[in-house]
C-alpha cells in the first residue's frame, strides 16, 4: 500500500498534468487570436507550415476555429508560409 | 452613413519604404482619406523577411492603420490600392470593438499568451514526448549512480528519439527549455509515483 505522502505527491502530479493538457488560449483567458502574434501562431504549426490538430495541442474547438482564421490571415500577409520553410 | 472600425495592414515595397517611409505610407493614407476613411492610428509595424516572395520581393515593410470608414467605400479603396505599385499586399479587417479597446485587449492577450508559454512546462501545445523527454534527460545524470544500470539502459533509446523529434520541429526545441525548469522540480514526484 502506498503511504499517504506518496498519494499526495501522485495527486499533485496528476493535477499538474491536467493543468498542462488544457488549451493554452483557455489558460491565457483570451478573447480572440491575433494574426500578428507570429510567435504564438508558430507554435501551432509544424515545420512544414501545416496546422497541428487539436489532439496534439489540446486546443478547445472554439479557439481552434479562431486559430484557423488567424493562421490563414498570417499566411496571406506572408507572416507564415503556406508550405515549407 | 454607417461607419465601421477597420484594422488595415499593408506590405509596402521595401526599397521605397526604406528610402522614404513617410512618403510611401502617405500614398496609402491619401487613398484611404480620399474615399472617406478617417485614420485613427497609424504605425510602422515591422520591417521583416516575407515568408514567401510577393511580386519578386523577399523583404517588406509592414504598415498598420486603424481607421473608421463606411463599409460601402471600402471596395473603392480596394480598387485604388490594387493599382498602387508600392503596396505589395493589403488586408482589411472589420473590428467588432472600438479601436482603442481592441488595441488594448489584443496587447494584453498577447502578453498573457507569451507569459503562459514561458511559464508552461510544455512550452507548446500538448507535446507529451517533448515534455517527458526533457526532465528525464536531466535527472538521469545525478541519480544515475544511485539507480541501477538497467534503468539507464531503458531510458537511453527514449532520449535519442526525443532529440530526433526536437531536430525536425522547431517548436519542440523551444518547448524543452521551459520544460527543464519545471521538470527538475517535478522529477522527485515522478520517481515517488513510479515506486508506489
Amino acid at each position: 500500500m502506498p503511504s499517504s505522502s506518496k498519494l499526495k505527491n501522485l495527486r499533485k502530479l496528476l493535477k499538474k498534468q491536467s493543468e498542462r493538457n488544457k488549451c493554452r488560449f483557455t489558460r491565457a483567458r483570451v478573447y480572440s487570436i491575433d494574426y500578428k502574434d507570429v510567435a504564438t501562431l508558430q507554435k501551432m504549426v509544424s515545420q512544414q507550415g501545416k496546422m497541428y490538430g487539436r489532439k496534439r495541442t489540446g486546443t478547445r474547438s472554439h479557439f481552434q476555429r479562431k486559430l484557423k482564421r488567424a493562421i490563414k490571415r498570417a499566411r496571406f500577409m506572408a507572416l507564415l508560409p503556406y508550405v515549407g520553410r | 452613413m454607417t461607419t465601421r472600425n477597420y484594422e488595415a495592414m499593408f506590405i509596402l515595397e521595401n526599397n521605397a519604404a526604406s528610402a522614404d517611409f513617410d512618403g510611401t505610407a502617405g500614398k496609402v493614407d491619401e487613398i484611404l482619406e480620399k474615399h472617406g476613411g478617417t485614420i485613427v492610428q497609424k504605425d510602422k509595424w515591422d520591417e521583416r523577411k516575407l515568408a514567401y516572395e510577393i511580386k519578386g520581393q523577399r523583404r517588406g515593410t509592414y504598415y498598420l492603420v486603424y481607421m473608421t470608414a463606411d463599409p460601402a467605400s471600402v471596395s473603392s479603396m480596394y480598387e485604388d490600392l490594387h493599382l498602387t505599385e508600392v503596396v505589395l499586399r493589403f488586408m482589411f479587417i472589420a473590428l467588432d470593438k472600438p479601436i482603442e479597446e481592441h488595441i488594448a485587449t489584443t496587447e494584453a492577450e498577447r502578453e498573457r499568451l507569451a507569459e503562459d508559454s514561458r511559464r508552461s512546462s510544455l512550452g507548446w501545445g500538448g507535446g507529451r514526448r517533448g515534455a517527458r523527454g526533457a526532465p528525464r534527460k536531466r535527472d538521469d545524470k545525478p541519480t544515475g549512480s544511485a539507480e541501477t544500470g538497467s534503468a539507464e539502459g531503458g531510458d537511453k533509446p527514449a532520449e535519442a528519439t526525443t532529440e530526433a523529434k526536437a531536430d525536425d520541429s522547431a517548436p519542440a526545441t523551444s518547448g524543452e527549455k521551459p520544460a527543464g525548469d519545471d521538470g527538475a522540480a517535478g522529477t522527485p514526484e515522478k520517481e515517488a509515483a513510479s515506486k508506489s
